[in-house]
């Protein structure tokens, strides 16, 4: 009779911190508005999967902190942060990784005009692999839409690579500001040539010996063309989902654009250079620091 | 008895804790502890640069050696002469052998499409891939340091191959110290060039990257099936091609 009692009590006090939690407005800093105004661009349709982001997203600070005044923001007022180089999402790195945190290039135009979110396309919300970490099949979910940004170099791919064994990924994936397509331009981060242009991507030679290729991107509005020079800065493409199988057909994939570079590098003056595809992470955290700076 | 109660008990509150746990849509399998070790690596850069706390690299001009051009296409010569030589004085008919490796001198009048304009540009050995599948497709972009040359191959694949006299040296001890022990393992050669090469696969083909004439270079195949093309999923394909690279500006080491 006395544990029945004790039973009671304790259903009534669980009772009381559910109702508490479902209905109780914890105090969480709200979030910017994710949309961003497109010079130019008024009206454009929309993709049928974009959606309002679900979900609240995770904040890198803690709620209720207002961004300090000597943080960086982005154009929404995002506070910017990222993980450091080589630390990819649970599950998703191979068991070989090379951690690449060089900055290659420390001039270069950040390759985005707006805000943009490294993460990973497969093993985040809306990819393949999304279940890994229990992430959600809604690609535009709020979580793959904010600060910190994740390496995904190297990411776990079932390819063969000398500096990431077992990975695959040579390059990085950035969805931009808003989970919709064919909106946000991606830019040219140096001078060069528009050395090739293929079914879903664009590749550029820079002046300076750095390749760097872009995919997924809006064919039907792309902004240059074959055998053109650019400056940088100048406008390439708008990002989008354009991809094709292996018998090439197309079959979407994330809204994201998947950017590679290759450089020459040696260790020393001393050894021969190899052209590798590097890691473009820290390059491009140094060029959106620079962005973000207003330098 | 009692303890079936309070065990009862037990049970109860813990399915209402899992329960409750699901209504406010808190993960499950994601410890707090990992989320706060998460949070503990995330850099939130300052306003001020910080540069100066990062690893520097140069970027700088490698010397090309173009003695060494000269005498790999005079050795590629001897060789090719030896082995018509061999073939014309063979009386027993067989089936054709294939050329040795090597490096060959072309001009770009000599491939269609290739602009003569573009190779004069540069400074770098520009070697491209020439073949009978190659030739008819073969272009090139170029600029003083740099080149690219791409061309189509059967079956939707196709080539490209970069060059560069340019290169990032230096950065962090721990990545320096971890490139050199991977350049330990480049231990094969490539026949006919004699030079270090290393071969890696990724979503869209397979590279081989190698260093020769104090010029970096780097061929890719992209194939539509990069899973089952035996152009990339195995080395023979792009072995062969690099083993018999054509160079279209042989004339550009003149007097040097």
């Amino acid at each position: 009779m006395r544990s029945l009692f004790t039973l009671i009590i304790i259903l009534l006090l669980a009772a009381a911190v559910f109702f508490f939690l479902k209905d109780g407005k914890l105090p969480m800093p709200q979030a910017p508005d994710e949309s961003i105004e497109e010079p130019g661009q008024p009206g454009e349709e929309s993709p049928d999967d974009q959606d309002e982001p679900a979900d609240e997203p995770p904040q890198p600070d803690e709620p209720g902190d207002e961004p300090a005044d000597d943080v960086l923001t982005d154009a929404n007022g995002k506070v910017f942060s990222y993980f450091p180089a080589g630390d990819l999402l649970n599950g998703s790195a191979p068991p070989s990784i090379l951690v690449d945190d060089m900055i290659y290039d420390d001039s270069i135009v950040f390759p985005a005009e707006g805000p943009v979110f490294f993460n990973s396309q497969v093993y985040g919300h809306g990819g393949g692999k999304a279940n890994v970490n229990g992430k959600g099949p809604d690609q535009c979910n709020a979580e793959n839409y904010n600060y910190p940004w994740r390496d995904n170099f190297c990411e776990k791919r079932g390819k063969d690579q000398y500096f990431c064994e077992d990975g695959g990924h040579t390059g990085v994936d950035v969805r931009p500001a808003t989970c919709a397509k064919a909106i946000h331009w991606i830019v040219a981060p140096e001078a060069g040539e528009i050395y090739d242009i293929g079914s879903y991507g664009v590749r550029l030679m820079s002046d300076d010996g750095t390749w760097y290729q872009f995919l997924h991107l809006d064919m039907n509005s792309l902004a240059v063309s074959e055998g053109e020079d650019v400056v940088a800065g100048q406008r390439i493409g708008k990002i989008s989902n354009v991809f094709f199988d292996s018998n090439g057909d197309p079959v979407p994939t994330t809204i994201h654009v998947h950017i590679d570079m290759k450089e020459a590098y040696a260790p020393t003056n001393g050894d021969p250079a190899f052209i590798d595809r590097v890691n473009p992470y820290m390059t491009f955290v140094a060029a959106y620091e620079r962005k973000l700076r207003g330098e | 008895m009692k303890q079936t109660t309070l065990w009862r008990s037990r049970t109860a509150l813990a399915a209402l804790l899992a329960a409750l746990s699901g209504a406010t849509g808190a993960p499950a399998q994601q410890p707090g502890d990992a989320a706060q070790d998460d949070r503990a690596r995330v850099i939130t850069p300052s306003r001020a640069p910080a540069r100066l706390a990062r690893p520097q690299t140069e970027k700088n001009l490698a010397p090309i050696d173009w003695a060494a051009v000269r005498e790999t296409i005079r050795e590629t010569r001897e060789r090719d002469q030896l082995f018509e030589r061999q073939q014309q004085s063979s009386t027993v008919a067989r089936a054709p052998s294939p050329r040795p490796e090597g490096l060959r001198a072309l001009t770009p009048r000599q491939l269609g499409r290739v602009d003569a304009r573009e190779v004069a540009q540069t400074r770098v050995p520009l070697l491209a891939p020439v073949t009978a599948d190659t030739v008819p497709t073969l272009r090139v972009a170029a600029r003083e340091n740099a080149f690219t040359a791409l061309a189509d191959l059967p079956g939707g694949a196709s080539i490209e191959l970069l060059g560069t006299r340019l290169r990032v040296v230096g950065g962090g001890a721990d990545v320096v110290k971890m490139r050199q022990a991977q350049r330990r393992r480049f231990q094969a050669r490539l026949a006919g060039l004699d030079a270090p090469y290393v071969i890696s696969r990724h979503e869209e083909g397979v590279d081989l990257s190698f260093s020769k004439f104090g010029a970096s270079y780097l061929v890719t195949i992209y194939c539509p099936k990069p899973d089952t093309d035996e152009r990339c999923t195995k080395d023979d394909f792009v072995l062969s091609i690099v083993q018999n690279l054509a160079i279209l500006n042989e004339s550009e080491g003149d007097g040097q």
